[in-house]
């Protein structure tokens, strides 16, 4: 201890000599420049101020060392700088010398001899940062080369840095920017004018928000991905998942339907737990955002199974950037709720010094990209008459189709009817910012509306929404603030089901209107009519807000206290009504089957995090710590109350109205967590890095004395083309580094209370008092704890040719255990599951492979190409007791969790006609252990390429995505088998493939044979269902995305007033080449809207 | 640097405890926790009177086409199916993956069991409900328990039998024998009948009282041919004519007729599920009435053709229908679902007074159900087998599509394979049990499959 003080001392004082040395030798040259200058109580900021405008002096001191508030009066009249600078320095421990057009301030020395010592030891640099256009560049490092002194330039990007050798080299390096090299030596002493050149490659300090901090892209030990505005700005969307697909490694989004606000599933690295909870945790400007769905049980059927996705009540082009964390050293952070990766979205912030005013509107249409081919109507009346033939019957009187009630000639396509639409849709969008050196703010509002393809052009969504920013202080200042706000309103008008289930509707179906433009049920024989089924509508407002506070302080230099306050809150409304008119009168329904559903749902989340940051030196390198805690509050409501007993249809959207009014779901949840979390990051030399990260989380979604439970990971990385047996060899390496990581997270996406036995009074009434009943979908547990995910990764990262070639291989392997689910009981246990640990293991690793090239980087032309590659694989490791579990018939140990167990489907039986499934057990019944063969669903790889090409003012940009999968064959979700008929169902059209169907004794083919018996309709599901039939190939290739804009030369813009205008042509999900038959290989059904091909047309202009 | 070391524990250790303060949440705000429910004598109720609402909100006991008098009747010569996911049961082919069979047919009586047993073992830790209210909670429980059971070991033959709510056990139980689970039956309604009245608990007959359990009773030793036992007590009910007689046949499905031993009461302001199933208004969706039935299978001047049967003609054909129940829909309540009658212990009683050879008994039980239809007393020089058979021909025509006592009655007089083998296609004598559904077998291996599935 004692030992350090003296050497510090010591190195002061020499220091000072040298000042003192060179003062007395130049002070000559001072005597030239005069000052006048008369000011009572100026700052000495002014007075430096004030002495470059008269002399071109800069002053220059060490950033801490003077205190430039200091006030002196000022009353110079022709002073000399020396006096000037004695007023100004007078009473403070400070000396200054003179070189050159400098005036560098000094501690003040206390002893001769120590000026004579270190007049020979040290030697004072200084000098200015500027970028290319001679703007100052305050905060760059400079460092003298191969030691650890270094400085940082103040806001005039003027330094003075100290070298003990008399020549070497300074090593100025700052963000965006390449870093430089300058030598210095007695003959070249300086001072030195550094010019920065921006740095456009991707690899160097590219800013990642790992969600509790940030890093720079080259100095990050973690798996994180970054989709930027740039990107996201170039796509056609209203779900932001959707500027995702095919752009991000690791990252799987398939789109459930194309229902505008419809679901998605989204899984990242791969399904890690068997039941359910596969959802990466979403973050919205550091809000836990929620992921569940949140729409009443009333539209699930039309917006997929996941129900509304929360994320479309985002608007996309908010978005400033998306992060996509993925291995431990990224997630483990997140502890319990990262075992599924984290998206991180950040919304935009004010940029720009002046005042900007972005406006963009976009127009153009959505529609049904591919449609299957299906019988026509004489195809259609073939088949069903074939049908009665081979069993040998006649139509009955119920046969409107064929039996003559019907026209057989008359040819409806119900997939144009339905959904052959072009559904309108627009966004505009507003926005203003402006940053100043202390400040910035940004705010904007956006309107989007998108209609649907059906055939009623009343339904849609509209979504409204505000985004606003407002930065005080920047983060050299003491005191920072950031507050954001998001706010949307989502209206959206559906009909209650997705109309793609109607389109295999009868062919010669009569007219859905007759002559009077009234609904028609053709003398009741129609069941069906789809224009009555669009009656049926559903309607929901949502308002959506997220608000963010982060207040920093920085309480010293290297130590930082910041509180992030976060709250999120989606409330919807939804309208469902069934009017009367919708049913079919051969129900002959009464009025009192007119309903009316009202929902209200609430789901509201808090979050307040205090944290410390503290960066210091330790040793030879950087020390970058962080400890903080987090408490969180999330509450879901949900009720329905179920109206009937309207007089009119028209009367059905006020709940007055009715006369019979009882709840008819009510749901409520609460869940608190809370956690005490830590980084610690070492950085040597810039080339050796270590991140550790642990977390200690608690949730109450866990019974007493389960409650919490540790986390954390180690990551590093290490910058090989940084040591200089690779720089003086391997040229062409502009970049290396290698990077791994290791560590545990959890997964808490389950039920609240699942550790309570509940009771409810969902059962009714009886005598009129309210009843109650045990909850029968779960059974209480407190014995479950929490489940682990080890998560493991190495990745290399690598840029060539000045990073013209770079590309990051990673490969990862995760392996959760423990898992929590809710395991299904048996039947006569009087509920359906329980939740509890599965001690289950299931394994995800895989490859993953992301290039990028600069093809041609010139001043007209840019192009650039990148490649991301994803390799999934997905293993069930050990499942103790499998044979005998539930699980039996879906998994199998050392298989993918997505196999499906099938039959062996022998193809047609050329005797009878049908299809030949194996009965393997011989026991004369299909039943479970008749599936013995099994097949894998899912993708075997997938990514995407991206082409960007600039010329001059012309941009395009292009995405092909490609996905290698089985999945489901699309006539699994055909529910009547060739050739049978139902009156009150006739959903029964079939697509053309079925014509290879039998027809007599002996033929060979591969459909089985039309008939209306209920063996053939058996037969049938057991082969499409769960026979081995049911798996094809659903790969794809697809144009997913296709932007080209044009930037309208400044010459014509200026005299308009408008800096920047842009014209653009975008188109999503343009076509597909693909093998699959049926509506789409990504929605792989044929009862869901698939995804839909989108082209717009826009302008975005800037004031 | 000692000083934060202890710092730092300190922290941890007050982090520690806020947090835990922090993590402890409420019961939902919609639910009650079990502890609460066994503390006062409404909720205790209320939890009782849960799983009769439920019975008649759907499935299994509720009158609709998936219900015990739907499927039964399907399954057997009553009713015809119109509708893909009943068909499997009316041409006795079923799958065992039948989501029907899974739910209403199974999953929902052992889910009423289960409310049962945690009734039961509620009220046995209970304190606080009053005695009188807890025996009464007490039998209707062990009724439920018992009435579930025996429609469960009717349609399935072996079942588990489950007497806790402890799901480690039932887990992994097996299936118990017939036998047992008759035992179990028997001893649960002979605890009940102990503890309950000879008074409704209430004005209306929608909770159970003594009568009814010795009215089950009769039936179950009926199906056991205990035939001393099951005319014992029928004879117990039949003798409170104080509350019960038989009326008038348009009046016999009225809520709370005098002939009503146990009713549901349908959901609020609702009549009965039975009525909207079997009255046609239009083309038959979901059943009609074997139009055999109907048309030959009643005596020429019998009441109940007339009264309790109806068609509905268009030009698709003509439809037959059970016009037990009179109301399709209506916001007037007048008719609960039926679950016990009287009529049927007259019946009960005459198959047992004949099968002891007590013709006469038989003969004026049997005059009872008669008269009422409008018909002849049977003439008294009858034979034993021959009264045998009028008696199980007077319960088709007198029960038909109530509670699958066709179905029932054909399997347990062993006349079911001579019965439905020469009109029913598929027949096999193994389609006498319905299949144990896939989902219980997949939730419990210990759980084997009935033959011929």
């Amino acid at each position: 201890m004692n030992y350090h003080v003296r050497k510090i001392l010591f190195l002061m004082r020499l220091t000072t000599v040298i000042l003192l040395g060179t003062m007395l030798h130049l002070s000559a040259a001072t005597f030239g420049q005069k000052l006048n200058y008369v000011n009572k109580n100026v700052s000495l900021e002014q007075l430096f101020k004030e002495i470059k405008k008269q002399t071109n002096y800069n002053v220059v001191w060490y950033e801490g060392k003077l205190n430039t508030a200091r006030t002196i009066n000022a009353n110079f009249s022709n002073a000399t700088l020396d006096q000037v600078m004695d007023k100004a320095l007078s009473g403070l421990p400070l000396t200054y010398t003179i070189r050159q057009n400098n005036i560098v301030i000094k501690e003040k020395t206390p002893s001769l001899l120590d000026k004579v010592i270190s007049h020979f030891k040290n030697t004072t640099l200084f000098g200015k940062v500027t970028d290319e256009k001679g703007n100052p560049l305050p905060g760059a490092t400079i460092r003298i080369k191969d030691t650890k002194t270094a400085v940082l330039s103040n806001k005039d990007g003027n330094f003075s840095i100290e070298s003990k050798e008399a020549s070497g080299a300074l090593f100025i390096s700052f963000l965006g920017y390449k870093p430089a090299e300058i030598s210095f030596s007695p003959t070249n002493p300086g001072p030195f004018t550094i010019t920065l050149i921006e740095d456009e490659s991707i690899l160097n300090e590219v800013q990642i928000n790992a969600g509790y901090y940030t890093v720079s892209d080259r100095e990050r030990t973690g798996s994180i991905s970054k989709v930027t505005a740039e990107t996201i700005g170039k796509q056609p969307v209203s779900n932001p998942l959707q500027a995702l697909q095919g752009r991000v490694p690791g990252l799987q989004i398939t789109q459930q339907t194309g229902v505008p606000g419809g679901g998605f599933t989204v899984q990242i690295r791969g399904q890690n737990s068997i039941a359910n909870g596969n959802d990466p945790l979403y973050i919205v400007d550091g809000v836990t955002y929620p992921s569940t769905r949140i729409s009443s049980s009333s539209v699930v059927g039309l917006l997929g199974t996941a129900g509304a996705n929360s994320l479309s009540f985002i608007n996309p082009y908010d978005i400033e950037s998306i992060e996509v964390l993925k291995d431990a050293d990224a997630t483990a952070i997140y502890g319990s709720r990262g075992a599924n990766g984290v998206i991180l979205i950040t919304t935009k912030k004010g940029r720009s010094e002046l005042l900007k005013v972005d406006a963009g509107i976009t127009q153009g249409f959505s529609q049904v990209g591919h449609f299957v081919d299906l019988l026509n109507t004489e195809q259609y009346i073939q088949m069903r008459k074939e049908a009665f033939k081979n069993d040998q019957l006649t139509p009955s009187t119920t046969d409107y189709d064929v039996n003559g009630t019907w026209y057989q000639t008359k040819y409806t396509d119900w997939q144009k009817a339905l959904i052959g639409r072009n559904a309108a849709l627009t966004n505009a969008s507003l926005s203003i910012s402006k940053a100043t050196d202390k400040n910035s703010y940004l705010i904007g509002g956006n309107y989007y509306k998108e209609k649907t393809v059906f055939p009623n052009n009343d339904f849609g969504l509209r979504r409204t929404s505000i985004h606003s920013t407002l930065n005080l202080g920047t983060s050299t200042d003491r005191l920072n603030a950031t507050f954001t706000t998001n706010f949307a309103h989502t209206r959206m008008n559906m009909p209650r089901s997705d109309l793609t289930n109607l389109i295999l509707l009868s062919p010669n179906a009569p007219n859905p209107f007759d002559q009077y433009n009234k609904l028609n049920w053709e003398n009741n024989t129609l069941y069906i009519n789809p224009m009555a089924t669009l009656l049926e509508t559903n309607e929901s407002n949502t308002d959506n807000l997220i608000g963010n506070f982060t207040i920093n302080y920085k309480l010293f230099t290297n130590l930082v206290l910041k509180t992030s306050l976060g709250y999120t809150s989606i409330k919807r409304d939804e309208l469902a009504k069934i009017p009367l008119s919708s049913f079919p009168p051969a129900f002959e329904p009464l009025p009192s089957d007119r309903e009316s559903y009202f929902s209200n749902n609430y789901n509201n989340t808090w979050l307040v995090e205090p944290q410390i940051t503290y960066t210091n030196k330790f040793g030879p390198g950087d020390f970058n710590a962080l400890v903080g805690l987090s408490f969180q509050e999330n509450k879901t409501q949900l009720s329905t109350i179920k109206a009937s007993g309207y007089s009119t249809d028209e009367l059905m959207n006020n709940i007055a109205s009715a006369s019979t009014i009882i709840p008819f779901q009510s749901y409520f949840s609460q869940y608190r967590y809370t956690a005490v979390f830590a980084r610690l990051n070492y950085n040597l030399f810039d080339k050796y890095f270590v991140n550790l990260t642990a977390r200690r989380d608690g949730s109450s979604r866990f019974g007493n004395g389960k409650q919490f439970a540790n986390f954390g990971a180690i990551g590093s990385a290490w910058i090989f083309s940084e040591e200089n047996f690779i720089k003086e060899h391997l040229h062409f390496l502009s970049f290396g580094k290698l990077r791994a990581s290791y560590g545990i997270t959890g997964n808490d996406q389950i039920p609240d209370y699942g550790y309570l036995q509940l009771w409810n009074s969902s059962s009714g009434t009886y005598q009129g008092i309210s009843t109650i009943a045990p909850t029968t979908n779960r059974l209480g547990n407190p014995d479950f704890s929490w489940e682990t995910n080890k998560k493991m990764e190495t990745a290399l990262q690598l840029g060539f040719f000045k990073d013209k070639i770079t590309g990051e291989i990673s490969y990862y392997n995760n392996r959760s255990s423990n898992q929590l689910v809710g395991i299904p009981l048996a039947l006569s246990t009087g509920n359906s599951s329980i939740q509890a640990n599965l001690p289950a293991t299931v394994e995800n690793s895989g490859w993953e492979f992301d290039l990028n090239f600069k093809i041609i980087n010139t001043q007209n032309w840019k192009w650039t190409t990148s490649v991301n590659l994803t390799i999934p694989k997905n293993k069930l490791i050990s499942y103790p007791g499998l044979e005998k579990s539930f699980n039996a018939i879906n998994y199998i140990i050392g298989q993918p969790l997505s196999i499906r167990e099938i039959y062996n489907v022998r193809g047609v039986d050329s005797q009878t006609g049908l299809y030949s499934i194996e009965d393997k057990n011989q026991n004369g019944a299909l039943d479970n252990s008749d599936r013995y063969l099994n097949k894998f669903i899912g993708q075997y790889y997938y990514g995407g390429l991206q082409n960007s090409i600039h010329f001059k003012q012309f941009h395009l940009d292009f995405l092909f995505s490609f996905t290698k999968q089985n999945g489901n064959n699309y006539m699994r979700s055909i529910s009547y088998s060739p050739g049978v008929w139902f009156p009150n169902s006739p959903l029964t059209n079939q697509p053309t493939a079925v014509l290879e169907r039998w027809q007599r004794t002996g033929d060979q083919s591969s459909v089985q044979k039309f008939s209306t018996s209920i063996n053939s309709y058996i037969q049938f599901l057991n082969a499409n269902g769960n026979g081995g039939l049911s798996i094809v190939d659903a790969s794809f290739i697809r144009l997913k995305n296709l932007s080209f804009s044009y930037n309208l030369p400044r010459t014509w813009l200026n005299s308009l007033k408008i800096s920047e205008a842009e014209i653009t042509l975008q188109g999503q999900n343009i076509f597909t080449i693909t093998n699959y038959i049926g509506l789409d290989p990504e929605s792989q059904s044929l009862t869901n809207l698939p995804p839909l091909r989108t082209f717009t047309m826009g302008i975005n202009m800037t004031f | 640097m000692k000083l934060y070391t202890l710092a730092f524990i300190l922290f941890f250790i007050l982090f520690q405890f806020s947090c835990k303060k922090f993590l402890e949440i409420p019961p939902p705000k919609d639910s009650l926790t079990h502890e609460v429910i066994f503390q006062n004598d409404a909720l205790a109720t209320a939890a009782i009177t849960g799983i009769y609402s439920r019975m008649a909100l759907s499935g299994f006991g509720s009158g609709t086409s998936t219900s015990v008098s739907s499927i039964c009747g399907l399954s057997s010569d009553e009713l015809i199916s119109y509708n893909i996911g009943l068909t499997e049961f009316y041409m006795n082919q079923i799958n065992p993956n039948n989501t029907n069979l899974a739910s209403s047919l199974y999953g929902m009586p052992y889910q009423y069991i289960y409310s049962a047993n945690s009734v039961l073992e509620g009220l046995t830790m209970s304190k606080d409900v009053t005695p009188p209210v807890k025996e009464q909670l007490q039998g209707e429980a062990l009724f439920i328990r018992a009435f579930t059971y025996f429609y469960l070991v009717n349609l399935y033959g072996q079942v588990p039998l489950h007497l806790t709510t402890d799901y480690r056990k039932n887990q992994s139980a097996i299936r118990n024998s017939t036998k047992e689970i008759y035992q179990q039956i028997l001893a649960d309604l002979k605890t009940s009948e102990a503890l309950l009245n000879d008074d409704y608990i209430t004005i209306e007959r929608i909770r159970p009282n003594v009568s009814t359990v010795r009215a089950l009773l009769a039936r179950t030793y009926l199906y056991l041919k205990d035939w001393e036992n099951a005319e014992k007590y029928a004879s117990l009910v039949i003798g409170k004519t104080g509350i019960y007689h038989l009326v008038n046949l348009d009046d016999v499905f009225l809520k709370n007729s005098q002939e009503a031993i146990w009713q549901l009461m349908p959901t609020a302001n609702t009549n009965t599920n039975e009525g909207n199933l079997f009255i046609l208004t239009s083309t038959p969706v979901n059943v009609s009435l074997n139009s055999t039935f109907s048309l030959t299978g009643f005596e020429s001047n019998d009441n109940r053709r007339t009264e309790w049967i109806k068609s509905f003609t268009n030009n698709t054909g003509t439809y037959y229908y059970p016009y037990k129940y009179k109301i399709r829909s209506s916001t007037n309540v007048t008719e609960y679902t039926m679950v016990l009658r009287l009529a049927e212990q007259y019946l009960i009683r005459a198959e047992a007074r004949a099968n002891l050879d007590k013709l006469d008994g038989a003969l004026a039980d049997l005059a009872s159900i008669r008269l009422r239809a409008g018909l002849q007393p049977l003439n008294n020089t009858i034979q034993k087998d021959q009264l045998l058979i009028a008696i199980q021909k007077e319960r088709f025509t007198e029960l038909f599509t109530e509670w699958g006592h066709r179905w029932l009655d054909l399997k347990r007089t062993g006349t079911a394979n001579n019965t439905l083998g020469p009109i029913k296609q598929n027949w096999q004598s193994t389609d006498e049990y319905y299949p144990i559904p896939q989902a219980e077998i997949n939730g419990n291996p210990n759980i084997t499959q009935n033959p011929g599935y």
